[in-house]
């Protein structure tokens, strides 16, 4: 893969017994570039999200996600990447410290596992490392500002972010904007339904709809 | 990352099993012991001999033990998985997280084991307590170990003791349906609320089967026509009557369940804080 691409979905298919999620889909996010997927709720925009992560196999196709290429017959899951899924990562017994040290802790890759420091990842999201409440007593809000945290601990090269601004105030929403602009040496592809919010993170904007996914803005394709 | 996010599933996963995986091999174990020790020759009359006292001494040991193993196997439960008031439960999963991920589910086979062994020790405790202070006078014809490959399945029940065929499959139906009522006890380790409620709905229907099956005659089982409610009453009114507790037994077991799954549900959800 050229060194420009972070991602290159070259004609993936992903079914869903006999729902045709995604139809021969080609998609790419240069390096850096910080990309948004848009579509209806049940478009496919967190399921491509999960096969570029690793997390779901495709039928058809090949990915090329940052220094691995994946597959439909060989599972492979990339190193350096960030991930922002729905209610997935976080313990709601622990405190919000706590989740960002088991994560760091269950990180074995030497490539990704490394000298974070969590209390101020914790403060860059707006929260409190001294807040010895448990996960299960946050806000929605908190709780998805806690879940990007946890996306960095890897230093990743790539984010992947799942209706990031999920919970979050207008307060939060202006924060995330600002966030996500700070990280300029990361590529960022989030799924959102939001695309009021979307242009003022993204510099392109790809939409999925009915299997097939194009280009709405220039800089992308 | 991602490779750590389903270690850390993972760990979610075990971790919200900890407390129930005690409490269903504890309770399943109670249920197996019980049966082993399982004498239907008890009946509602008064003891006509110390015999005969002896057994329903037993069998009210082993209701006693049911009712001590509950709390028991919960208060396992949260010792290994733990009060996190006291913050161990954290302090756990970080340990095992940082040193060696993978003796979280160590520290959940060693849960099962502690709380399967203490509510072993319970029931034993109890029963010989309640009668079994006699099992060596008594001589090896009631030892629990030679009657277990004989005398716990019902149909070898019927062979032993003569039971109507008719009234073995019966007992051998309702021991199942018992067993599957354990297993919908153990459902209740899912994730999400549908899979607890699915549970709750499973182990009642499942009672309400049990109790359908039930046909007058079988060792353990009295029919009641008026229904569930009727009966789980009746079986309640059962257990403050000593002479007749044997027959209600299984009612007071599966209602206990029920209870007991409402319970550990709510009690799960407080303690996660998301009630």
């Amino acid at each position: 893969m050229p060194d420009e691409w972070a991602v290159q979905c070259n004609s993936v298919t992903k079914r869903f017994g006999q729902r045709l999620v995604l139809d021969a889909v080609d998609f790419r996010v240069a390096r850096h570039e910080h990309c948004a997927l848009v579509g209806e709720n049940g478009s496919g925009k967190s399921t491509l999200l999960k096969i570029i992560a690793g997390l779901t196999m495709f039928d058809a196709g090949t990915i090329d996600v940052l220094d691995a290429m994946l597959t439909a017959r060989r599972h492979t899951i990339a190193r350096g990447i960030g991930l922002v899924l729905e209610g997935v990562s976080l313990l709601p017994q622990l405190t919000g410290l706590q989740n960002l040290e088991l994560l760091a802790g269950l990180i074995t890759d030497p490539a990704e596992a490394g000298t974070v420091q969590l209390r101020p990842l914790l403060r860059e999201v707006g929260l409190d490392p001294d807040d010895h409440r448990r996960v299960g007593q946050y806000s929605l809000g908190m709780r998805q500002r806690l879940n990007l945290a946890q996306a960095l601990v890897p230093r990743p090269q790539l984010l992947l972010l799942d209706e990031p601004s999920n919970g979050l105030d207008p307060a939060g929403i202006a924060w995330l904007i600002a966030w996500v602009a700070g990280l300029k040496d990361v590529t960022v592809v989030m799924a959102s339904h939001r695309e009021d919010e979307i242009s003022a993170m993204c510099s392109s904007v790809w939409r999925i709809a009915d299997g097939s996914v194009r280009a709405e803005l220039q800089g992308s394709e | 990352m991602v490779r750590a996010l389903v270690r850390l599933n993972l760990i979610r996963l075990l971790h919200s099993s900890m407390l129930w995986v005690p409490l269903g091999a504890s309770m399943a174990l109670a249920f197996l012991w019980s049966n082993v020790l399982h004498v239907d020759a008890l009946n509602t009359h008064a003891p006509a001999n110390g015999w005969d006292l002896l057994l329903m001494l037993q069998n009210n040991g082993k209701i006693l033990a049911f009712a001590l193993v509950v709390p028991f196997s919960l208060w396992t439960g949260d010792l290994v998985a733990v009060d996190r008031e006291r913050g161990y439960r954290a302090q756990l999963c970080l340990r095992t997280a940082h040193q060696a991920p993978w003796a979280y589910p160590l520290a959940l086979v060693a849960s099962v084991v502690l709380g399967a062994a203490l509510a072993a020790v319970m029931v034993a405790l109890v029963w010989l307590a309640m009668g079994g202070l006699m099992l060596g006078a008594i001589g090896p014809h009631w030892s629990p170990f030679a009657r277990a490959g004989s005398v716990y399945w019902p149909l070898g029940q019927a062979v032993l003791r003569g039971t109507p065929p008719a009234a073995a499959a019966s007992s051998l139906v309702w021991h199942i349906l018992a067993l599957l009522t354990i297993a919908c006890v153990g459902l209740a380790i899912g994730q999400s609320m549908r899979v607890r409620f699915a549970s709750i709905i499973a182990t009642t229907l499942v009672a309400l089967a049990s109790l359908a099956m039930a046909t007058p005659g079988t060792p353990t089982l009295q029919w009641s026509p008026l229904g569930a409610g009727v009966w789980l009453l009746h079986a309640a009114q059962h257990t403050v009557n000593i002479a007749s507790l044997p027959a209600g037994w299984p009612g007071y077991f599966l209602a206990g369940l029920i209870a007991l799954s409402v319970a550990g549900i709510i009690l799960h959800h407080q303690r996660e804080g998301s009630w």
